[in-house]
């Protein structure tokens, strides 16, 4: 089997009339037939539906040419997005039969660029209780190593694009859940600005801390897949009104001169990383700077006071959603996901408005940064992946990111591959911008991506 | 905090059927969310506002 083709090539392909939205397809689901019995990254396999599409794209690209980059291509969604007339499981007994009616925001703009639905994808249980063994669906594997934890919770589109049997996914993210599985599976995800993307359609875990975003093999797919996605909507009360962009405009524009604060202290005296996970970080900062960065130390609130605020938050609020069942059908959850989401029924009135207080002066703090450099460097993952059915290593090394801080304050964020351990896991670094600078950031991106090109699944 | 004053808070909050059938659970979370109280640094000026819903990344 050759080489998965990305997004971006594909659609140049397409366009090209050198391959038919058929032919890719075709491609997708020979390798979904040859690694999901051990990746269990499809939840909901739709490929006699996408065939349709894809036949229909094929007649009509061949006719008036593509209406997007996305047109005939394949895009999997995190299974807590809604996809008109099939279920949202959220991965979950609870929602087994949650049939929707319309289309998410995300997916009616993709479908309206011509894109392909051939999957729902594993999630951890509510986009946060995983990875767990006692759900109606398997958690998905790390597709590096099928031993091992993809991350999560978007952990079936860290795995799908990973591997090669999508080339493009969209994941969400509430304390990291788009940056974990990249980091851990060696690909790029991307949470942007919060509002620049529509949630109306997504089920949620914290209204004022998720974010749909891209996850794809290279940042040119994300760029592309990003800018088929973003843009206002009235029905989302956290849409921003933004104007539409193309995120792809500065993938060129190289790293010469750009301002980046390195966030040394989340990854060395916060949360130490691991050895291996520390010196890549550190490298990444050497290569930036030999690029003609200006590379220089920033400091920022302790990690704990972002992860504090973030878990609050994300508590006080998934409570309150999950109220009702936690109350009625507690049993219904995965054991994991119950006592993630049970200490949100406890926290206090007055904790949570502390922690949104607390909230402000942290963004102050962020943006204090940002008047002095475009972009910041630091930590994604603390640690490679560990092994899945290592529940103390799972529960030891969740909590050990530097994700979380960009959620708390909306900054768009990118994880990105950087090499790979010795064990042969992928090591990632995180690049941050300002807000609405989404296609900035991807610029540098871009440029860490030429510099340092990564290592696709084999 | 002691087990009949655990019990009295989880069914206060609704979850009885969580703490007959998960009291380990229960106990975990009730223990958990206190932490959280100490979890960060409380704003020292006692009029700020909190930042609305929805208005991060607001320029």
């Amino acid at each position: 089997m050759s080489a998965p083709l990305g997004l971006a090539d594909a659609a140049r392909a397409i366009a090209a009339k050198q391959l038919s939205p058929v032919e890719l397809l075709a491609d997708c689901k020979a390798r979904s037939d040859a690694l999901q019995p051990t990746l269990n990254a499809i939840l909901l396999p739709l490929w006699d539906k996408a065939a349709v599409a894809a036949k229909a794209a094929e007649g009509e690209i061949a006719a008036s040419g593509p209406r997007s980059p996305l047109h005939g291509v394949p895009v999997g969604l995190k299974d807590i997005i809604d996809l008109e007339g099939e279920v949202t499981t959220c991965h979950s007994k609870i929602l087994l039969e949650n049939r929707r009616g319309r289309d998410a925001a995300v997916v009616a703009k993709l479908r309206a660029a011509g894109a392909i639905f051939p999957a729902k994808l594993a999630t951890h249980e509510f986009a946060i209780g995983g990875p767990a063994f006692d759900l109606p669906f398997p958690p998905a594997r790390n597709p590096w190593n099928t031993a091992h934890h993809p991350g999560g919770s978007s952990s079936g589109s860290g795995s799908a694009v990973a591997s090669g049997m999508l080339p493009a996914a969209l994941g969400t993210d509430t304390g990291g859940s788009v940056r974990h599985p990249a980091s851990h599976c060696g690909i790029v995800g991307l949470k942007p600005t919060y509002g620049l993307v529509s949630r109306r359609g997504v089920f949620p875990l914290a209204f004022t801390l998720d974010h749909v975003g891209p996850m794809t093999r290279s940042v040119e797919d994300c760029a592309l897949l990003l800018s088929a996605i973003a843009g206002h909507d009235a029905g989302d009360p956290g849409s921003a009104d933004h104007p539409v962009e193309d995120f792809a405009r500065l993938l060129g524009a190289g790293l010469k001169g750009l301002r980046i604060g390195f966030v040394r202290h989340f990854f060395e005296q916060d949360q130490p990383a691991e050895a291996e996970m520390a010196a890549a970080i550190q490298n990444a900062a050497r290569v930036l700077a030999a690029e003609g960065a200006v590379v220089r130390d920033v400091v920022l609130p302790p990690l704990g006071e972002f992860a504090g605020v973030n878990r609050t938050i994300l508590l006080s609020e998934a409570g309150a959603i999950h109220e009702p069942w936690l109350r009625e059908r507690p049993g219904d959850y995965a054991h994991v996901t119950r006592r993630r989401l049970l200490p949100g029924a406890f926290v206090s009135g007055p904790d949570y408005v502390q922690a949104q207080r607390r909230r402000r002066e942290l963004i102050a703090a962020v943006e204090a940064a940002f008047a002095e450099v475009d972009i910041l460097l630091t930590a994604s993952s603390m640690e490679a992946a560990c092994r899945i059915d290592d529940h103390e290593a799972v529960e030891r090394t969740y909590p050990r990111q530097a994700r979380t801080p960009f959620n708390v304050t909306g900054h768009p964020a990118v994880a990105l591959p950087a090499g790979l351990s010795s064990a042969g896991m992928p090591l990632s670094i995180q690049l941050i911008g300002r807000y609405f600078a989404d296609a900035a950031l991807l610029g540098a991106a871009a440029g860490w991506e030429r510099a340092h090109p990564w290592q696709k699944v084999a | 905090m002691t087990e009949s004053e655990m019990e009295a808070l989880a069914k206060a909050r609704g979850l009885a059927v969580a703490w007959r059938d998960h009291p380990a659970d229960v106990r975990e979370a009730i223990e958990g969310a206190a932490r959280l109280a100490t979890a960060f640094t409380r704003c020292a000026d006692a009029a700020m506002e909190p930042i609305p819903p929805y208005a991060v990344a607001r320029p």
